[in-house]
């Protein structure tokens, strides 16, 4: 149920191992293009996986002055990269985001400091630590530094909630505009997650795919690593109209629910839930509902529940439904994901393109729905769902649609 | 101690390693069948650490599902034994262990293909 203010979508920033900016991200999307490639920064030998989906050859200095960077984490870095983006693209003046809010979701926050540290201590027997270690480090560093580098001062803070961080990111960001606290804000999710103590936790955890990422296709072998940030620009329609913004599609409801189950299998009633209540907050019935995009990890049992979980939110219409995995592209980006996936989703609607599923063979047991394998779809898209749901059973869709 | 056996090496391929070194080679299968033991004593342990289960209540024949192991649990257990006998059981096995005594084979195939 709608109470409060109309929220609508205004500006788009991403930086991923699709592209620097939204612009190029989109064009690889499109164009079928995969960010995945050989894994770069380690031995071949340390790792069982060989692939990642990593940005290559970023360069800080390009981007932030010398002085700033030593407290900026990568993971901080790509998050002010696609903010600033976002905002310039919504065309916001410096007096119009003063008072807003900024929230971010990370899965990982600054794993790189944070390792490179434990490094210095425990391998190189250091007995201190370069004095910037918390605040480039910690949680919330990314949106503490994106409120000061745009001038963001009213609610700021970090969220997280693994690969589901994004959305519940958004989401938040959202409510401040229903209720009427704030008029604009900044939000998504970031994360720089190939760090050598975190890619052997991932290894560990036989998860990750040992060639590609292949959502719902008989021979997917599990998720590929990414790392980027997206952010959107969220606006109340009103203030929007007002100073005659371009809307890119109403943020028009949304779904969270927990599992309350198990910290890594995922649930199909949960999943369902979210989906159900995102589609009854936004008013919409599943019969108009074009796209999804899907969270798809590419492992064995996101890919199978998660399309179990379609067919008990969205019943008969299940089957008629455009369903798109870009992880299969961005890989799994972790807290940056769902920003990423919205954003995608967002642009579908603009431009009436669903990207498709890459790297689809054929269908996996118990993945019987159209996942746009393949080739992107012309089609008009006026409202769908973007989907995440994260390790320990919590999940958060977002539904957008055009306006 | 035996040339294979590095420092990091569990103690059940350890004394595995010893036997080899100084048994009569008429022995050997005997050898086979206490390292058969040995092993599955320390999947035996490691099921019951990981599911607080009585190791009494572990058989050979019993599958992963009776014992309760989800997948989560199936690698905890798997990293236990990897960690004790310096081995890796690769995602493709794994997937396919369904019983004790599944695991029991693949380990041992693991220790017998390292030595």
């Amino acid at each position: 149920m709608i109470l409060g203010k109309k929220v609508v979508v205004t500006g788009l920033g991403s930086i991923s191992s699709l592209g620097r900016d939204t612009h190029g991200f989109w064009r690889s999307l499109i164009a079928g293009k995969s960010g995945i490639s050989r894994l770069r920064g380690f031995s071949p030998q340390d790792f069982k996986t060989s692939v990642g989906a990593q940005i290559h050859d970023f360069n800080p200095e390009e981007y932030f002055p010398a002085v700033e960077i030593p407290l900026l984490d990568r993971y901080t870095q790509f998050a002010l990269v696609a903010a600033r983006e976002a905002l310039e693209d919504s065309g916001l003046g410096q007096a119009e985001i003063r008072d807003g809010a900024v929230v971010i979701g990370t899965g990982c926050g600054g794993k790189e400091t944070d390792e490179r540290s434990y490094q210095a201590l425990y391998k190189e027997k250091k007995r201190r630590l370069h004095p910037l270690t918390i605040p480039r480090g910690m949680p919330s560093s990314a949106a503490s530094q994106v409120s000061m580098v745009c001038g963001v001062t009213g609610p700021v803070f970090a969220l997280s909630s693994a690969c589901a961080s994004a959305n519940h990111a958004v989401i938040q960001a959202a409510i401040l505009i229903r209720s009427g606290l704030v008029e604009v804000a900044v939000a998504g999710g970031t994360d720089a997650p190939f760090t050598y103590g975190l890619l052997k936790a991932w290894e560990a955890l036989r998860v990750l795919s040992q060639d590609t990422c292949r959502p719902f296709s008989s021979d997917r072998s599990g998720l590929v690593l990414g790392e980027g940030a997206g952010m959107v620009v969220l606006e109340s329609e009103i203030h929007a109209r007002r100073r005659s913004a371009h809307v890119y599609c109403e943020l028009a409801g949304f779904g969270m629910t927990a599992d309350a189950g198990h910290i890594t299998d995922p649930s199909a009633d949960g999943a369902a839930r979210a989906m159900s209540v995102a589609l009854t907050d936004a008013h919409m019935n599943p019969g108009e509902i074009d796209y999804i995009n899907a969270h798809g990890t590419g492992t064995l049992a996101n890919d199978v529940t998660e399309t179990r979980a379609i067919r008990l939110a969205l019943g008969n219409r299940a089957g008629a439904v455009a369903i798109s995995s870009t992880k299969s592209m961005h890989g799994h980006a972790l807290g940056a994901s769902g920003a990423l996936e919205l954003i995608a989703t967002i642009l579908a609607i603009q431009h009436g393109i669903v990207p498709a599923t890459m790297n689809f063979t054929a269908p996996g047991a118990g993945c019987d729905l159209d996942y746009t394998p393949n080739l992107p779809r012309t089609m008009k898209v006026q409202a769908a769902l973007s989907n995440s749901f994260a390790f320990g059973g919590l999940n958060a869709v977002v539904a957008v649609r055009s306006c | 101690m035996g040339s294979f056996c590095f420092v990091n090496v569990g103690r059940v391929a350890c004394i595995y390693n010893e036997c080899l070194k100084t048994a009569p080679t008429d022995n050997v299968s005997n050898l086979v069948t206490n390292m058969d033991q040995q092993i599955y004593s320390l999947i035996v342990k490691a099921i019951s650490k990981q599911k607080m289960l009585d190791p009494s209540s572990i058989a050979e024949n019993s599958t992963l599902d009776a014992l309760g192991i989800t997948s989560l649990d199936a690698i905890s257990i798997v990293y236990e034994i990897e960690d004790a006998l310096d081995i890796e059981v690769p995602n493709e096995a794994l997937e396919n262990l369904s019983s004790v005594q599944d695991i029991l084979l693949e380990v041992t195939r693991l220790v017998q293909a390292r030595n």
